[in-house]
Formats: C-alpha cells, sequence, structure tokens
C-alpha cells in the first residue's frame, strides 16, 4: 500500500524540516508543494526527503492542494493524507487517520479539533463553527470541523475530487466535493498545536471574510 | 437643464462615443457594444428627461422616477460586480492551472 503524504507550503522555512521528519516515521513518499516561497522551502524540504513541487507564483492553499494530489496519484497513491507545514498537526496521528479508511469504514477523513476538548484561542473557537454553519448550508454537509488541514482519501476519493478554488475555501469545497459524490466521510479526534507562529499563519477576520464570499460565489456558479 | 442633468448627459455621451470607438476598433464582441449602448442611451434620456420614468414609478409602486433610476442603477451594479467577480475566479483558477501544468512538468523533467 502507498501512503502518499501531501504538505502545502507558502514560506515556512521555520518548520518544514521538522514535519517532513515527523511524517518520515510513516512513508518515504512525502510530497511538499512549495507554493511560490520566497524562502528556503524547498531547499530544506529536499535536503530532509521530501519531492517538492514548486509553484512559480503564490496560488493559495486549493492551488497547492490541487497539484498536490495530482502528482501524489502520478506516484501511484492508495492513500493521500493532507498536513499543515507550520507544526500544527502532528504527525503522529496519521495512523489514526488511516485507519478508517483501511478498514474500508471510509473514503474520506477529517481529522477534527472539536472532537476533544482543547485549548483554543477565542476567535477560532467562534469562527469555526461560524464556518461548520456556513459550509452546511450552502452544501449540505456537516462536520465539525470543515476549516481542518489534516485529512485522509483514499485512491477512488483523490481521483474524483474536482478543486476549483485556490484559496482557504478549498477546505469547504472539499467537503461540498464529498457530497457531490457521496464518499464516505468519518472524523476522528485530532490535537492542534497552537503557537504564535501557526496562528499567525491561519485565517483571520479579514481573510475569513475573504472566504466567505468566495464561498458564495463557488455555491452561485459550481 | 440643471447643472447636474449637463454633466451626467455630457459624460454619458463621451463614453457612448468611447464605446463607438472601441468597437470600430474590435476591441469589443458586438454583445457588449449593444448592451453599453442600451444602457447609456437610457442613462441619458433619464437623465434629460426625469419626468420619462413616472409612469414606471407609479407601476413599481415607488415614490419618484427618479428613484426608479437608482434603483436599477444600484441593482446593475451589483449585477456587474457579481459577473467581475465570478469572472475573477475563472481567470484565478486558470493561472492555477498553468502553475500546475509547469510544477508537474518541470519536476518530471528532473
Amino acid at each position: 500500500m502507498n501512503l502518499t503524504v501531501i504538505i502545502p507550503a507558502y514560506n515556512e522555512e521555520k518548520h518544514i524540516g521538522e514535519v517532513v521528519q515527523g511524517v518520515k516515521k510513516y512513508t518515504e513518499n512525502i510530497i511538499v508543494i512549495d507554493d511560490g516561497s520566497e524562502d528556503k522551502t524547498s531547499e530544506i524540504a529536499q535536503k530532509n526527503g521530501a519531492k517538492v513541487y514548486r509553484h512559480f507564483i503564490n496560488r493559495g492553499l486549493g492551488g497547492a492542494l490541487g497539484t498536490g494530489i495530482k502528482a501524489a496519484l502520478f506516484c501511484r497513491a492508495d492513500i493521500i493524507v493532507t498536513l499543515d507545514a507550520d507544526g500544527q498537526h502532528d504527525p503522529e496521528e496519521i495512523p489514526h487517520l488511516l485507519k478508517p479508511i483501511i478498514e474500508g469504514k471510509a473514503d474520506v477523513v477529517i481529522g477534527s479539533r472539536f472532537l476533544v476538548r482543547q485549548s483554543m484561542p477565542l476567535f477560532r473557537r467562534l469562527g469555526n463553527p461560524f464556518l461548520n454553519l456556513i459550509t452546511f448550508f450552502l452544501f449540505g454537509i456537516w462536520s465539525t470541523d470543515s476549516q481542518s488541514g489534516m485529512r485522509a482519501f483514499n485512491k477512488k476519493a483523490a481521483q474524483n475530487l474536482e478543486i476549483y478554488t485556490n484559496g482557504m475555501e478549498v477546505s469547504s469545497e472539499i467537503l461540498k466535493e464529498i457530497q457531490t459524490h457521496q464518499f464516505k466521510l468519518t472524523e476522528v479526534p485530532i490535537k492542534s498545536i497552537y503557537t504564535a507562529y501557526s496562528l499567525s499563519k491561519g485565517q483571520g477576520f479579514i481573510p475569513g471574510l475573504k472566504t466567505l464570499i468566495k464561498l458564495f460565489i463557488l455555491k452561485l456558479t459550481k | 437643464m440643471t447643472l447636474v442633468q449637463f454633466l451626467i448627459v455630457g459624460l454619458a455621451i463621451l463614453v457612448l462615443f468611447r464605446t463607438i470607438l472601441r468597437f470600430q476598433k474590435k476591441k469589443i464582441t458586438p454583445k457588449l457594444f449593444i448592451f453599453w449602448v442600451i444602457i447609456w442611451l437610457i442613462v441619458i434620456t433619464v437623465a434629460a428627461l426625469p419626468s420619462i420614468t413616472d409612469p414606471l414609478s407609479k407601476i413599481l409602486g415607488v415614490g419618484r422616477g427618479a428613484d426608479v433610476a437608482f434603483y436599477f442603477a444600484i441593482f446593475l451594479i451589483f449585477f456587474l460586480l457579481y459577473k467581475i467577480m465570478v469572472r475573477l475566479e475563472k481567470i484565478e483558477n486558470e493561472i492555477t492551472k498553468i502553475v500546475r501544468h509547469l510544477s508537474l512538468k518541470n519536476f518530471k523533467e528532473k
């Protein structure tokens, strides 16, 4: 079984090395999408043993994930796991994500930060459920953590996933695709490691608002 | 005619001429050309003779004819804004496709 881990990264030279090292325990197939970084993300990822695909201009999370999935399928992946490059996710939790897929109970698994009690900055605690609700109203699918960056897909799901959006709104778009194709979705609890650094990388109020507008456009056009 | 009416009519005529010029130089499609000519002709007519919209205001139940023009203008702006945003998303998506293609191609060639 070929497990491939995709890590979209934009200016992540500080953490990409340790993230790649952490994943290495579980697979040698690590794909880093350097989404037009201006720092040493590519070099460091490569030095740590990842395959690096480079976007020569920054396209955003959705653009990078789309490239990563194509690359992984080209490398004959059977299961694809996506992970954030900022050190927010613990690679140790990869086996929990794989389990429902290996057992054939799910096509897609989302690592949810809301299934276990854990401390979370107030803005995130309010913002995430709000985006869950929006995702539910627009696309008719409920997730306790629609904006999670830690997911696993089996081959069938990855092959049928059609990603249109470029930015952070891709997380909700993936749920829309799960609903459209009627994939079996399971959520597993994950920890998330909040540091000042990983918080600065996530969505604030204005980008959150932009995500909202883009989701409405997606709903109206697709 | 008041000064405001003069200004609006003057500006609209100017833009109308520019539209015609752009069409002659084949910078815009016939469909878009007709759309804009109609829009600007409406603007000129309504600005010069505001009372022309009064019957419309009665049908719609809006106070004055001039208000109908305002509502219509705001609706049009929102509609165009929406069109532009959709178009922008499409262009963004196409740029991503190019970047993705190059990224995958460069990797294979390495």
